[in-house]
C-alpha cells in the first residue's frame, strides 16, 4: 500500500441541523457550512483549489445539484467532482477528498455533503434505488426491523431493552451537541412506547429526516502544517456489494461491516481495537443496527456488544465511546450524514468537541459511512503524523 | 416531547411545490426478461447457479458477483420454501411508481425457495408478526391475469408448518 | 455457457412519481413577497463586489461575502439577448413558438431569463426596452410577472 504524501482535516464547519429550515433555499444551507469551515481553518475561498459535493438528489428532485449548490458553495471557477453514493456519500465524498489532496494535484480540497430532507419524500426517494424491473413494489426504504428480529430471536426481551437503552444515550449525548436535530430526553420506557414501524423496529428506534451540511476541508502535508491542530488521514476503505442482499438463508454472506472493519484494522496493524481506537463514530441508521454492527466492527464475541451497552462502556466518559455527537438515530441529512461521522471525529481527535467531547487524549478516531446496497466506508484518523514517505 | 424544533416564522416563507412525474420505460434485458416471462407464461421462477461456488442467483443474474465468473446454468426453484426475514411495515410511505400511499400493514419477507439456496423477496400474506418467523413454511399464490412482473405472484401464503433444515 | 436468447428480452413500463417542495428562504422570500403584494422587482446587492444580482441571494457566489440588502430594480430594462422555442415538451408552460429572452433590468448586473410577448420575433433587437407585465393572481413566484413586453 503507498502513499503520495499525508494529508489532514483543516477545517470543519456544520449548519445547525434541524427538522425544518424554511428560513433557508439549498444553496444557503451549503453556505452555513462552508462558511463555518473557511472560518474555522482561517482561509478564504481563494485557498481552496477543488470542491467535492455529494448529496442523493431524488431526495431534492433537483438534477445535478451541485450546479445550483455553486451559488453557496464557493466552487465557482474550481475544479470540481461530484459523487453520490447513497447514504454513505458522506464518506465517499471524504474518501475522494483525501485521494485529491494525496495525488499532489490539488492542495487544499473542500468536500461537501448536504440534504435538505423536507424539500422531498425520503422513503419514496429510497425506494426509487430498487431495482425497477422487480424490487420497487417491495422496496420498503431504510425501514426493515428484519436484523433486530432476529436479535430478538437470540437474545430474547433483552435486546430490546438494551436497544431502547442505546437510543437513550444517543440522546443524551445529543443534549450536549447544539448542532444535533433531535436533542431531546426520553426514557427507556418512551422508546419502546413509541410507535411501531416495522417489527421490532419503532419510531424513536430510527434515525429522522434532517436538513443540512456539512464542509469539511483537506489539505495535502505541507499546506496542512501551516494550520492549527490538522488531524491526519490515516485510512479509508470502501467496500460495496451486489445489488441483492444475503445477510439470512443458507448462502448467508459475511456483513460488508465486517469485510471493511478487517481490512482497516489489518492494513494498519490494530490488533485490539477496542483498546487501540479512542472514539467511534459509527454510521446508525436505527439503534437496532448500531447494536448489531457494534457485533461487526469490533468483532466482539456473541452478546458482548449487549453487555457493554448495559455497563455504559459506549458512553462518552466510558471505555470505548460510539457517537458521542449523538450519531445518525439525532441527526440525519442524509448526504452530510456519514461526512459528519468523519467530521465528529475529527473534533474529537482535536479536543474541540464541546460539552461531547470524551474526556481524553485521542490519538485515533474511526468512522463509518453505511449506505446503498449495505455499503460500508470507513476512514481512520490520527493525531499524529501517519505515514513517513 | 417534541420531536422537532420549528422555527416560528415572523414573515411570509415562500414555499414552491413542484411535482415530479416521469413516465419511464424499462428494458428487461434477456436473463430479466426470461424470469419474468417464465412467471408470466409458465407460472415457472427461473434461476441462474454458480458452478465454482455452487450459490443459486435470484433474481438470476449471467454472472457470479462473489466469483466474477459467468453462471453456469439456468436452474428452476419450486414456488414454495420457508421464510428467513421479514417485515411487517406499519407505517404508510407513497410507491414512487403510483405517487401514492401505500395501504398499511402489509408484509415482506424474504423466502428461501425449494431447489436451491437463492432467496425471494415477496409480499406474505400474514401481518402478525407473532405468526411469523425464521423456517416457517410458505407458497405462492399466483395471480389469474399475469402481465410480467414480480407481482405475478400476488403473495407468499403462510403455512402451518415448519421447515426441519432452516438454521437462522 | 449460459444459454442467453435475445427473444427473452422485453419492455415494461415505469413510473416515478414524488411531490416535491422548495423553500426560497427568508431572504428571498422578502423578494418574492415584494413582487406578489407590490409588483416590485427586487435585485441583492454585494457589500464587496458591488454588483446587484437577479434573483436575490443572501451570500455573493463569487466572494462568498454575506448579502444583506435588497435593492428595488427595473421594472423596465433592456433585452440582452433572446431565442424561439420552436418545439413542445410537458414541462413547458407556453405553446410554442414563444420567445424567451434575457433582459436586464434597470439597476442589475445581471440579466433575467423571462418570456416575451407583444411582438413578432423578428421585430426584436437588442438593447430594445421591455416591461413586465404582471399577473393578476400572484403567489410569490417568477410568474407573477407574466411576460415582458416592448415599452412604447
Amino acid at each position: 500500500m503507498h502513499r503520495n504524501r499525508n494529508v489532514a482535516i483543516v477545517g470543519i464547519g456544520q449548519s445547525k441541523h434541524r427538522g425544518h429550515r424554511p428560513d433557508v433555499n439549498q444553496p444557503e444551507l451549503v453556505y452555513e457550512a462552508v462558511s463555518e469551515a473557511l472560518a474555522d481553518a482561517g482561509i478564504g475561498m481563494k485557498d481552496i483549489d477543488c470542491v467535492v459535493h455529494g448529496n442523493m438528489e431524488l431526495f431534492e428532485g433537483i438534477h445535478q445539484p451541485d450546479l445550483w449548490h455553486l451559488l453557496g458553495d464557493g466552487g465557482r471557477m474550481k475544479s470540481g467532482f461530484r459523487i453520490t453514493t447513497g447514504g454513505t456519500t458522506g464518506a465517499t465524498i471524504a474518501c475522494s477528498a483525501d485521494h485529491l489532496a494525496a495525488s499532489g494535484l490539488y492542495d487544499l480540497v473542500l468536500a461537501i455533503g448536504f440534504e435538505k430532507q423536507e424539500e422531498g419524500q425520503t422513503t419514496t426517494g429510497i425506494t426509487a434505488m430498487a431495482d425497477p424491473i422487480w424490487g420497487r413494489e417491495l422496496q420498503t426504504g431504510a425501514i426493515t426491523g428484519s436484523s433486530g428480529a432476529m436479535m430478538v430471536q437470540e437474545f430474547g426481551e433483552r435486546a430490546e431493552i438494551i436497544a431502547a437503552k442505546l437510543r437513550v444515550l444517543a440522546a443524551e449525548n445529543a443534549c450536549r451537541n447544539y448542532k444535533a436535530h433531535l436533542r431531546i430526553k426520553i426514557t427507556v420506557e418512551d422508546v419502546l412506547n413509541s410507535r411501531l414501524l416495522s417489527w421490532p423496529l419503532r419510531l424513536l428506534h430510527m434515525c429522522p429526516e434532517s436538513n443540512g451540511a456539512c464542509a469539511v476541508i483537506y489539505a495535502g502535508e505541507k499546506s496542512a502544517k501551516k494550520f492549527k491542530k490538522p488531524v491526519w488521514v490515516k485510512d479509508n476503505v470502501t467496500v460495496h456489494r451486489e445489488e441483492t442482499f444475503y445477510f439470512a438463508g443458507p448462502r448467508k454472506l459475511e456483513s460488508t461491516m465486517t469485510v471493511a472493519a478487517r481490512k482497516l484494522y489489518s492494513r494498519n496493524g490494530i490488533v485490539n481495537p477496542l483498546k487501540e481506537i479512542g472514539v467511534f463514530e459509527m454510521y446508525d441508521p436505527s439503534s437496532w443496527w448500531e447494536l448489531e454492527w457494534m457485533r461487526d466492527f469490533l468483532f466482539l464475541p456473541p452478546g458482548k456488544n449487549l453487555d457493554m451497552v448495559e455497563k455504559g462502556d459506549v458512553k462518552i466518559e466510558g471505555s470505548f465511546p460510539i457517537n458521542p455527537s449523538g450519531g445518525v438515530v439525532s441527526t440525519n441529512p442524509i448526504g452530510a450524514t456519514a461526512l459528519i461521522r468523519v467530521a465528529e471525529a475529527a473534533l474529537q481527535v482535536r479536543g474541540e468537541a464541546g460539552e461531547h467531547q470524551v474526556p481524553r487524549k485521542i490519538d485515533i478516531a474511526m468512522a463509518s459511512g453505511f449506505g446503498g446496497t449495505l455499503w460500508t466506508v470507513m476512514t481512520l484518523l490520527s493525531r499524529k503524523k501517519p505515514w513517513v514517505l | 416531547m417534541t420531536m422537532t424544533e420549528e422555527t416560528k416564522p415572523t414573515q411570509d416563507l415562500i414555499e414552491i411545490r413542484i411535482p415530479l412525474s416521469l413516465p419511464c420505460r424499462f428494458d428487461t434485458g434477456p436473463i430479466m426478461g426470461r424470469f419474468l416471462k417464465g412467471l408470466r407464461d409458465e407460472k415457472r421462477i427461473w434461476a441462474t447457479y454458480c458452478k465454482s461456488c455452487g450459490r443459486t442467483m435470484l433474481p438470476p443474474q449471467s454472472v457470479c458477483a462473489i466469483c466474477n465468473i459467468e453462471a453456469a446454468e439456468w436452474i428452476e426453484l419450486a414456488d414454495e420454501g420457508y421464510l428467513t426475514t421479514f417485515d411487517v411495515i406499519m407505517i404508510p410511505t407513497i410507491n414512487p411508481l403510483t405517487g401514492q400511499m401505500r395501504k398499511v400493514p402489509y408484509s415482506v419477507g424474504r423466502i428461501v425457495l425449494d431447489g436451491g439456496d437463492a432467496m425471494i423477496w415477496h409480499f406474505l400474506d400474514e401481518t402478525d408478526p407473532a405468526k411469523l418467523g425464521y423456517g416457517k413454511r410458505c407458497k405462492a399464490v399466483w395471480e389469474e391475469v399475469r402481465t410480467g412482473r414480480i407481482t405475478d405472484i400476488r403473495y407468499f401464503h403462510m403455512l402451518d408448518e415448519w421447515d426441519k433444515n432452516a438454521r437462522p | 455457457m449460459l444459454e442467453i436468447k435475445n427473444e427473452w428480452a422485453f419492455s415494461i413500463p415505469g413510473k416515478l412519481e414524488i411531490p416535491y417542495r422548495y423553500f426560497a428562504g427568508a431572504f428571498q422570500s422578502k423578494a418574492l413577497v415584494a413582487l406578489r403584494d407590490k409588483k416590485k422587482i427586487m435585485g441583492s446587492r454585494c457589500p464587496k463586489c458591488r454588483k446587484v444580482f437577479f434573483p436575490p441571494r443572501s451570500n455573493c457566489e463569487v466572494c462568498l461575502s454575506k448579502i444583506s440588502d435588497l435593492v428595488e430594480i427595473g421594472p423596465e430594462g433592456t433585452l440582452i439577448s433572446w431565442t424561439v422555442v420552436n418545439y413542445r415538451e410537458p414541462i413547458h408552460t407556453r405553446r410554442k413558438p414563444y420567445i424567451l429572452g434575457l433582459i436586464k433590468p434597470d439597476g442589475a448586473d445581471s440579466a433575467m431569463l423571462h418570456f416575451i410577448a407583444g411582438i413578432e420575433p423578428e421585430k426584436l433587437k437588442q438593447g430594445m426596452r421591455l416591461k413586465p407585465v404582471f399577473s393578476r393572481k400572484r403567489a410569490g413566484q417568477i410568474l407573477d410577472i407574466k411576460h415582458f413586453k416592448p415599452v412604447i
